[in-house]
């Protein structure tokens, strides 16, 4: 899978869990919590969908990495071999 | 002192409580000097310097890069003179309600400790609400003075200012340099020209001093009152609930917008004397681990969904840690599973104690004490001074006692307790519905065993209870109702492994629309912004119906035992649509 379609995965789940964030201006090295409502369930909420989506393991220990879209794209390129 | 050589607060449970009594309790308490009354802000701060207690640290605030600055007895209590200095200079006059829309920040506590100063009602709201959920409660209760910080101002309340004629003054609380919002002024200027010294006025122990609102099945929230005095039982359930000591390290994880955060948050540790840990960021749950370890937290009051969702890090990764210091756990909000329980031992070495309480009751009632073995899944026993029963409401207003151990019914307190709420705000009939019999009707089903221990069976109404948040689904139907391709609309907790439960959502369309995957997110986004995130539905399904009783109310029990697979049970007096 490439960064690309990553990002695109990334960006579709992050608008079924918070439909209302305004991700076309979204800063990819800021963390989402900072730019959009998204609490503590919707992350949960987004980690659990992403790794349905992908058919990944992501443990709890490793979930901070993927505070934004820059650390989703890089975690998950790592997870995936990409 | 190592945690197990601090003795307990409470160690013979039966004997404490055949000698307790409230007006004993009262006098753990020191009182306005001259008699003057009793006052929260007294209790929790001033006192402590008249002791000679006033470099002790009061709170230890950790800011999101893990830097922290400690805020002595003394600071807290000049801060909160200056605030209540500033309410007087801006003729707010004493009784009238002050709100706070703020994270977990100091100047929540100087607003909250200088209103009561000032002897006004104080109010704090959840700064995850949504701009609709904070203009209902704004609105309730004629708030005139709003502390919250720009960020929050310009994305919640300012659109909606004008229909707020009650609001007259706005103050900012910022760190940062952002211009002022138009028609606000500077919290940090206006405490810095106030003057350092207040002198608290006569406070009768009954006059208001918290209002905290929670939501039912239906209609609007409800504004319950609580008066001065209830800090006689936040110090006395802090001491026999919690096991707190003035020397303790506390920390109680519960956001200021909710009734725990308030009365354990702020009160109760304060009047011990404790040093409290305030954690201004948001909830991560090794950061969390690294706090306890870190300021070698003694007390620890969460709740269940942070529980379950430190549980997903797995026991290893705790065990990386040194949690030496701690000595007692407590969780409340939603019932603790036993394996919860059970995790706390691994994970710390110590089991997590559940506890029950809830905003009208304005501190804990029932609960699984240090010096008593745990009954996993028990929310414990009832408090020395409080009387709880199970009963069953009768046709005629009054109420039957359940005669057997075991028995399921609605669990009832004997009103008495210093913190019992006095008032729904402006809704006296809504009020007395809550008592029958010479007992107050607490709205949750359980049943007590044979050695007395209570145990939580579910609520009696549809109040959906998820991370910890009390959410009327009413509250949530009306906005989704406001939506133009929204016909009908009802809304459920949906049970869920780690929040208790979500919002769920059973929409029907108008003609014209078509229930797909767009109009899911269209109603999900406005949801959210108008009632936040956590209040808002996480799960929408469409219908072509929806199950009503004959008079056309929505019967949610139905779109439970749809979402559950359950049988749909009586259903004489459904009117199906379709």
């Amino acid at each position: 899978m490439t960064k690309d379609e990553i990002r695109s995965i990334t960006l579709e789940v992050l608008g079924q869990i918070a439909p209302d964030a305004d991700l076309d201006n979204l800063d990819p090295a800021k963390s989402f919590r900072d730019q959009f409502e998204f609490d503590s369930v919707d992350y949960l909420n987004f980690v659990l969908t992403l790794e349905k989506r992908l058919e990944i393991k992501i443990p709890e220990i490793e979930c901070p990495r993927l505070a934004s879209l820059d650390g989703c794209i890089t975690y998950l390129a790592d997870k995936l071999g990409s | 002192m190592t945690p197990d050589t601090v003795p307990p607060n409470l160690t013979d449970y039966a004997t404490t409580c055949q000698e307790f009594s409230w007006q004993a309790a009262r006098h753990e308490l020191d009182g306005l000097p001259g008699g003057a009354g009793l006052n929260i802000a007294y209790e929790a701060v001033d006192r402590h310097l008249r002791k000679g207690q006033g470099n002790r640290v009061a709170l230890r605030c950790i800011g999101g890069d893990g830097h922290s600055e400690d805020i002595s007895y003394a600071r807290l209590s000049e801060l909160s003179n200056r605030f209540a200095n500033v309410l007087q200079s801006l003729g707010v006059e004493p009784g009238a309600a002050v709100y706070a829309l703020l994270g977990r920040t100091p100047a929540l506590f100087f607003t909250a400790l200088g209103t009561w100063k000032h002897r006004g009602v104080f109010c704090s709201l959840f700064s995850a609400f949504g701009p609709e959920p904070i203009h209902t409660r704004l609105s309730i209760g004629k708030g005139g003075v709003l502390v919250t910080t720009a960020s929050l101002y310009a994305r919640k309340v300012a659109a909606l200012r004008d229909s707020l004629p009650d609001l007259k003054h706005v103050l900012i609380v910022d760190e940062t340099d952002t211009p002022l919002p138009e028609g606000t002024q500077d919290f940090s200027q206006l405490l810095a020209a106030a003057d350092e010294d207040f002198a608290i006025g006569p406070t009768d122990p009954t006059a208001p001093a918290l209002l905290h609102f929670t939501s039912g099945t239906t209609g609007e929230p409800k504004g319950a009152v609580h008066a001065h005095e209830a800090v006689v039982a936040h110090h006395a359930s802090g001491r026999f609930a919690l096991d707190l000591h003035p020397q303790d390290v506390f920390w109680c994880t519960a956001d200021p917008g909710w009734v725990t955060g308030v009365s354990y948050g702020v009160i109760a540790p304060l009047t011990i004397g404790a040093t409290l840990i305030v954690d201004t960021a948001d909830f991560d749950a090794q950061r969390w681990l690294r706090i306890l370890q870190d300021q070698k937290v003694n007390v620890w009051y969460t709740a269940p969904t942070a529980v379950r969702m430190m549980m997903r890090l797995g026991i290893d990764v705790l065990h990386r840690y040194d949690f030496s210091s701690l000595r007692f756990l407590a969780s409340v909000g939603e019932p603790l599973s036993p394996d919860a329980v059970y995790w706390g031992e691994q994970a710390f070495g110590l089991p997590l104690h559940d506890n029950w309480w809830q905003t009208e009751t304005g501190a804990i009632m029932i609960a699984n004490f240090r010096a008593m073995d745990i009954k996993p899944g028990s929310m414990g026993r009832p408090l020395p001074g409080v009387q709880a029963a199970i009963v069953y409401r009768r046709d005629d207003g009054g109420v039957d006692l359940a005669e057997e151990a075991n028995q399921e019914g609605e669990l009832a307190l004997r009103p008495g307790w210093p913190s019992m709420f006095r008032e729904y705000l402006g809704e006296p009939e809504r009020y007395q519905k809550c008592f029958a019999g010479g007992w107050y009707l607490t709205g949750d089903l359980a049943r007590c065993d044979d050695d007395g221990f209570f145990w939580f069976v579910g609520r009696a109404d549809d109040v959906i209870k998820s991370a910890g948040h009390l959410i009327g689904p009413f509250e949530v139907e009306s906005v989704l109702l406001e939506h133009p391709a929204v016909a009908e609309v009802g809304v459920i907790g949906k049970p869920d492994p780690i929040v208790g439960q979500v919002v769920k959502a059973f929409v029907v369309v108008k003609p014209g629309h078509e229930g797909d995957e767009m109009l899911q997110r269209a109603l999900l986004a406005h949801a959210r912004k108008r009632l936040g995130a956590a209040v808002a539905p996480r799960e929408i399904e469409f219908r072509t119906y929806l199950p009503l009783t004959r008079s056309g109310k929505i019967m949610r029990r139905l779109l439970k035992a749809w979402e559950l697979g359950l049988p749909e049970g009586d259903t004489s007096t459904l009117l199906k649509q379709d």
